[in-house]
């Protein structure tokens, strides 16, 4: 794990039962099964749909890439959706927009209910409240720079000038001065990709989705990129949706993670939910790495103070994350005093911390 | 990029208007300098179809040559295979093909049923189909010169490709032939190999007769080989009434092919002087023959040859304008 | 596809200890069993024939007595016709206006703006020496046709090649008519044509375009489904139509692709010019076939090269531009911008080009100088040069007709003997084993239909006796392309030397060559198995040499490191791997040879070659179309074979 650990921002969390405004994206009991159209639909909803994978190949010939998805990304929020390759993430991410159709659910975006929209509903869609960001770019070798970064804007088919402006503004955002009039085969990978993301933050989207947009940069560029998105998202207050098989980057990145195995959502909860309480050995397996003293917050080592407890300590959030009172904890011999508000809810010791860091849950 | 391509395109089809406005140009060009040879000027244009072999190549340059030169027609040449050609005569594509030879299927076809093709009289030209060999081997072994002496030495002319039969040599398997069908009536141990065209049955017959080899082969008058190197013809059974009326089973000799013109209706009712000229235009098999040596051996270009034909026969090209106004 | 798979362990396992190579050989000795013991005694029933050349010709006579008074022809056929007769003269036109100083120029400066100043040197010489040779109107008059049949193609053949792209539908529905158009000889559909169309330059354009088509079809959708699928969804993600991802993504990233569609096109339509003047196309093929009629090999050569040359010119020029579409997306690396815009030299280029032809009209050279002297002193070299070939006391001729012979004896005959002599059902079933065998399932079953089908069709034996011709020509293509490709991928000198021979002979119409061989070879089948030969080994070198040089270096290397010898290097790394393209080679060779089949008709190689000529010759319409759809059946069969060979030796 990164030294760097968790980028903490405060103001960035906000607790899931605050929410006041409605989903930005919600999905339910979405499925894509792939197959024969009238043969995959047949499937939902019988005994086959709940059979492993391999055996449902065998059965009918169908492959179920997604299985009953449930999630809703909420207004400004980096909502991560991590699995290895074949977990079905990458093609939930499209069926999200329908670039492949899925077999049935319910998907709404940004207030459009997608799955009832005709062609030009969905292209509509696409044109001014999606916008994606894809592993290997997709960018087009023919066009320069800013004709890549003005595409989605030629596809609405605004006039030439306001699309070269707004291309310019964009370069100038991704730190991509200079380069304008080059090709994309001309610039290094980490590059293209800021070509990809100026392209996509061009048309100013509600929601952004990021299809594994690294995973072909070399780790330092990675690093860079994530840090760029995390800027980015800052300064835009985007709404991301990002798919990664990378739990560094999930962990990084994500307000909330949600673990897909096999096409089924494994686990949904924030970085510090799954390193706490992994749901199952799968996604233990995945933690169990993790430095979970940058991941876990007070909430999930603090104890109730009992009578023994000397509360005259020092105090500090419920949410702070363990590695950062590991001072605090080491200065002061009295147990440090975890304060939600203006109410305490319970202490950390010395021993708890060690504990934390320790690793085994 | 794309804006690039349209720009293109357009100049492109700038480019294409222009030529389009300059085309007449040339086409008038040619026809004012061919009436200005001959005074005639309302002959106009015509199309001659010009066949696969060298006696047709010399009728064809021959009446070029005077039509262009004394009529003012500009002659166009056309080089459509034996059976299409039909077709082409039938709408107007070809007006006149100068030597027929008589393909009764498509002549109840065009001529009879659609009355869309016309035959303008004889060509002069008598043609000859039989079969032949070398002079050499009827001199070496006289009983070669009927096809009883033929039959009997089948094994003579044995080849790799005919095995333990005896080869016949065909040409062209688009020329009238009943060579199969003789073969098998007459009870003839041959296979017939065909050549393919007249050009390669030549080079084969010449390189036979250059090692003075046995060959049997299908061979006809007019031709100009014929008069570069010395053949024998070989007898085959008399013609008797009625004797290939069955394609399948002939046992005679062909016929001798009276060859003939044709033109398409559309042409002979146009009124233009090619129309007579072409109609009188008849000369012998010696003529052709001729300038087909002329062609084909001496390698003189189609247009020098007839030029120099005619310039050598002078008062038999006059009769065929005599009486046509120009 | 599935069913393929699930079969084969099972049938596997029958032969469990026998690789394929044996289990082949078995068969083959099954068959020669049986071939000594019935000879003969099983030719092919005569009931099981279906005169379907009967149903040729009556469709072929309702045609003819239908073609003035039926809708069909009045309202669709004849404005077809129309149309291409009318954008020939067109062109014609154009060429005629542009004299031979605007449309050398032309050439040149088009060539000069997108394939660059190499290629533009090469063009203007070619076109000077259409001049040169004396042969610039027939030049002309070929180009006019040619890039006529090149604009329908494209037309056609572009959006049918994108749909096939997008479709897999439309693509698996596509895919066997176009085997049919490439596969079935130009001859066979010369006569419809000539029904549907009339004779002259339509009917010429279209025979052309049937045989130019497929390939402008295939490499289009090969490039259309090259683009990257991910570029098309980022499209699709940003609310792109289906036009704007055809016009904004596919079609600019499939450019190279098309281009190159739009070279083998070119190549196409000129190697069917002769034929194309058989029903009057005019040009170059008119003058190839009278020269040919008077012997006059010299000329032949002479003016069959300016078509070879016409082939070169275009084919670098259109290969140039397809390769600088890459280079020139960033000319001077993107940072400077070019001196003038490219709209700027386009419109500079055809400027000049008017200049040029007007230029030339003013002065009064319009009109290609006279140079009769030079094609005819070229014509008379290569005429004497053939004739000390030909001629039986030089040491040439004594070699070929020995080996002509010998290769009838001990190849052509045995083979046709032992094929269409063995009972009929024995062939039959061991065809299907060794398919089986060797390409599974699926292709078993369409050699056993196909091959029954000949047979059907009443032409059993013609078959047999092509197939027999085809098999030698193919094993001599295979041998000597296959050495020839290795000697050329070792040594560039050796494949620069051998590159434009091999175009020639790839352009070179066949019948101008036929002339010497018959001489040097004699009449039969042999002219046209050496002709097939010269034909099909091109391509089998090209294959040998590119499946060669694309080993990977770092396997070379690794051998190299081993202290491997050249040799080894060869025999052991670079021809096992070249294996996928060899086997390529050995597929489109039996193709190509098969293609030239009909060529052997024509000097009496007699067989099904011989059907298709005599169907167009002697008017005999069903026979023709019969023959066609034997050569057709026949090769299908040898191409699903061998591309299933192809595709599991690949895995």
């Amino acid at each position: 794990m990164s030294e760097a650990g968790v980028v903490q921002d405060e103001g960035r969390r906000a607790a899931p039962t605050e929410r006041a405004s409605d989903p930005v994206i919600s999905a339910r009991g979405v499925w894509k099964i792939f197959g024969p159209q009238a043969e995959a639909e047949k499937i939902i909803g019988t005994e086959a749909a709940t059979l492993p994978r391999a055996e449902l190949r065998e059965r009918t010939g169908c492959i179920a890439a997604v299985r009953d998805v449930d999630f809703e990304v909420w207004p400004g929020e980096v909502f991560v959706v991590m699995g290895l390759s074949g977990s079905g993430k990458s093609t939930l991410a499209r069926v999200l927009i329908r670039l492949i159709e899925p077999t049935a659910g319910e998907i709404r975006i940004a207030g459009h209910d997608v799955m009832a929209a005709d062609t030009a509903g969905l292209r509509q869609l696409r044109r001014g409240t999606v916008a994606m960001v894809f592993q290997h770019f997709g960018l087009l070798a023919h066009r320069r720079v800013v004709d890549n970064i003005g595409f989605g804007l030629e596809i609405q088919q605004k006039p030439k000038e306001q699309r070269l402006d707004r291309a310019r503004k964009m370069v100038e955002l991704v730190g991509l001065d200079g380069f304008e009039n080059h090709f994309p085969d001309q610039l290094s990978g980490g590059m293209q990709q800021r070509v990809g993301l100026a392209r996509a933050f061009a048309v100013d989207p509600e929601v952004m989705i990021f299809d594994e947009p690294f995973s072909a940069l070399d780790p330092l560029i990675r690093r860079d990129m994530q840090n760029e998105v995390i800027r980015l998202q800052k300064e835009t207050g985007k709404t991301m949706l990002f798919i990664t098989h990378d739990l560094s980057e999930a962990l990084r990145l994500g307000d909330r993670i949600m673990i897909m195995r096999d096409g089924e959502v494994v686990q949904q909860g924030s970085p510090e939910d799954l390193v706490g309480s992994p749901a199952d050995d799968y996604v233990r397996n995945f933690v169990q790495d993790v430095p979970r003293s940058q991941v876990l917050t007070l909430r999930w080592i603090m104890r109730d103070a009992t009578a023994s407890d000397d509360l005259s300590g020092p105090t500090a959030p419920v949410d702070e994350v363990v590695r950062d009172v590991v001072s605090l904890v080491a200065d002061n011999p009295k147990p440090v005093r975890v304060m939600d508000g203006d109410r305490m809810v319970g202490v950390v010791d010395r021993v708890a911390v060690l504990r934390a860091d320790g690793g085994r849950s | 990029m794309v804006r690039n391509r349209l720009w293109m395109v357009g100049a492109v089809l700038a480019l294409v208007a222009s030529g389009c406005g300059a085309q007449q140009s040339p086409s008038s060009d040619g026809g004012g300098s061919a009436a200005g040879g001959g005074g005639g000027g309302d002959c106009g244009d015509l199309t001659i179809n010009e066949q696969s072999w060298v006696g047709s190549t010399a009728n064809v340059y021959v009446a070029k040559n005077l039509l262009e030169n004394e009529l003012g027609c500009t002659v166009s040449i056309t080089k459509i295979a034996e059976i299409p050609v039909y077709e082409a005569l039938a709408d107007g594509k070809v007006d006149v093909i100068l030597e027929d030879w008589q393909h009764v299927k498509l002549y109840k076809k065009y001529v009879d049923d659609l009355g869309k093709v016309k035959q303008a009289g004889s060509l002069g030209v008598t043609g000859h189909i039989g079969w032949y060999v070398p002079k050499y081997l009827v001199d070496e072994n006289p009983e070669l010169a009927s096809w009883q002496g033929v039959a009997e030495n089948s094994e003579l002319f044995q080849t790799p490709e005919s095995g333990d039969q005896g080869q016949f040599l065909a040409g062209d398997p688009g020329y009238v032939t009943n060579d199969e069908s003789l073969i098998e009536t007459l009870g003839l141990n041959f296979k017939v190999i065909y050549a393919g065209g007249e050009a390669s049955e030549i080079a084969a017959i010449q390189q036979a007769y250059a090692q003075e080899e046995p060959l049997l082969f299908y061979w006809y008058e007019p031709q100009w080989l014929n008069a570069a190197l010395d053949f024998e013809e070989v007898k085959l059974p008399k013609r008797t009434p009625g004797c290939d009326a069955d394609p399948d089973n002939v046992d005679c000799a062909y016929p001798d092919y009276d060859l003939r013109k044709l033109y398409s209706s559309e042409f002979a009712e146009s009124g233009s002087p090619a129309v007579e000229f072409v109609e009188n235009f008849k000369w012998s098999n010696a003529d052709q023959e001729l300038v087909s040596k002329l062609i084909a051996e001496e390698k003189m270009t189609p247009e020098d040859a007839a030029a120099q034909w005619i310039s050598d026969n002078k008062d038999k090209a006059d009769a065929w304008l005599e009486g046509i106004s120009s | 596809m599935s069913a393929v798979t699930t079969a084969r362990p099972a049938i596997r396992a029958r032969l469990p200890h026998l690789g394929r190579s044996a289990q082949v050989g078995v068969v083959l000795a099954i068959l020669l069993v049986l071939f000594v013991l019935l000879e003969n005694k099983f030719p092919w029933p005569s009931g099981l024939i279906y005169p379907l050349n009967k149903r040729f010709d009556a469709l072929y006579e309702w045609i003819v007595d239908n073609q003035n008074s039926h809708w069909l022809f009045l309202y669709f056929f004849n404005h077809i016709a129309n149309f291409l007769d009318q954008l020939v003269a067109y062109l014609n036109g154009v060429l005629v206006w542009l004299s031979w100083v605007g449309v050398t120029a032309a050439a040149t400066l088009i060539t000069l703006r997108w394939s660059g100043r190499r290629v533009a040197l090469l063009v203007c010489g070619s076109f000077l020496s259409f001049g040169v040779l004396g042969v610039w109107e027939e030049s002309m008059e070929t180009l006019a046709l040619m890039l006529s049949a090149v604009l329908v193609s494209l037309a056609i053949g572009i959006p049918a090649g994108v749909l096939a792209g997008r479709s897999d539908r439309f693509d698996k529905a596509i895919t066997p008519v176009l085997d049919v158009m490439q596969i079935v000889p130009a001859f066979a559909y010369l006569m419809p044509v000539v029904i549907f169309f009339s004779v002259g330059n339509p009917a010429a354009v279209i025979a052309t375009v049937v045989y130019a088509v497929p390939p402008a079809v295939r490499i289009t959708a090969l490039g259309v489904r090259g683009v990257a699928r991910e570029s098309v969804e980022m499209a699709e993600s940003l609310g792109a139509t289906r036009r704007q991802v055809l016009f904004g993504v596919q079609l600019p990233l499939a450019l190279r692709s098309i281009m190159l569609g739009v070279n083998q096109t070119i190549m196409m339509a000129l190697s069917i010019v002769i034929i194309a003047s058989l029903i009057g196309g005019g040009g170059l093929g008119d003058t190839v076939i009278s020269a040919l009629s008077f012997l006059d090999v010299g000329l032949a050569i002479v003016a069959s090269s300016a078509i070879v040359i016409m082939a070169i010119a275009l084919d670098r020029a259109t290969e140039a531009a397809a390769a600088r579409m890459d280079a020139s997306r960033h000319p001077e690396g993107g940072l400077r911008t070019p001196r003038f815009s490219a709209r700027t030299l386009t419109a500079a280029v055809f400027v000049a080009i008017a200049a040029f032809a007007l230029a030339a009209r003013a002065f009064g050279i319009a009109s290609f100088p006279d140079t009769v002297g030079v094609g005819d002193f070229i014509a008379g070299i290569i005429n004497d040069v053939i004739t000390w070939v030909q001629d039986p006391t030089k040491p040439v001729y004594p070699v070929t007709s020995w080996l002509g012979d010998h290769l009838v004896l001990w190849g052509l005959e045995p083979l046709r003997v032992f094929l269409s002599d063995s009972p009929w059902w024995a062939v039959i079933g061991s065809a299907v084993a060794i398919a089986l065998i060797v390409s599974g399932v699926r292709q078993m079953i369409i050699a056993g239909v196909l091959l029954t089908a000949i047979g059907v069709m009443g032409v059993w034996g013609p078959g047999m006796d092509t197939a027999s011709q085809v098999l030698v020509s193919t094993v001599l293509t295979l041998f000597f392309g296959v050495a020839l490709g290795i000697v050329a991928a070792e040594t560039p000198r050796f494949e620069q030397t051998i590159r434009p021979i091999q175009d020639a002979l790839q352009t070179l119409p066949q019948i101008v060559y036929l002339i010497p061989i018959v001489a040097l070879f004699s009449v039969g089948r042999v002219p046209g198995v050496i002709a097939s030969v010269l034909y099909a080994t091109p391509v089998v070198i090209r294959l040998v040499v590119v499946g060669i040089k694309e080993v990977s270096p770092a396997a070379v290397e690794a051998a190299r490191a081993f202290g491997a010898s050249r040799a080894e290097v060869l025999l052991k790394v670079k021809i096992p791997l070249a294996r996928p393209a060899i086997m390529l080679g050995v597929n489109q060779g039996i193709i190509m040879v098969l293609a030239v089949v009909i060529v052997a008709g024509l000097v009496g190689g007699g067989a099904l070659g011989y059907g298709v000529v005599v169907g167009l010759q002697r008017n005999e319409f069903g026979d023709g179309a019969v023959a066609s759809l034997a050569i057709l059946a026949l090769g299908i069969v040898l191409d699903r074979v061998t591309r299933g060979n192809l595709q599991r030796r690949s895995i």
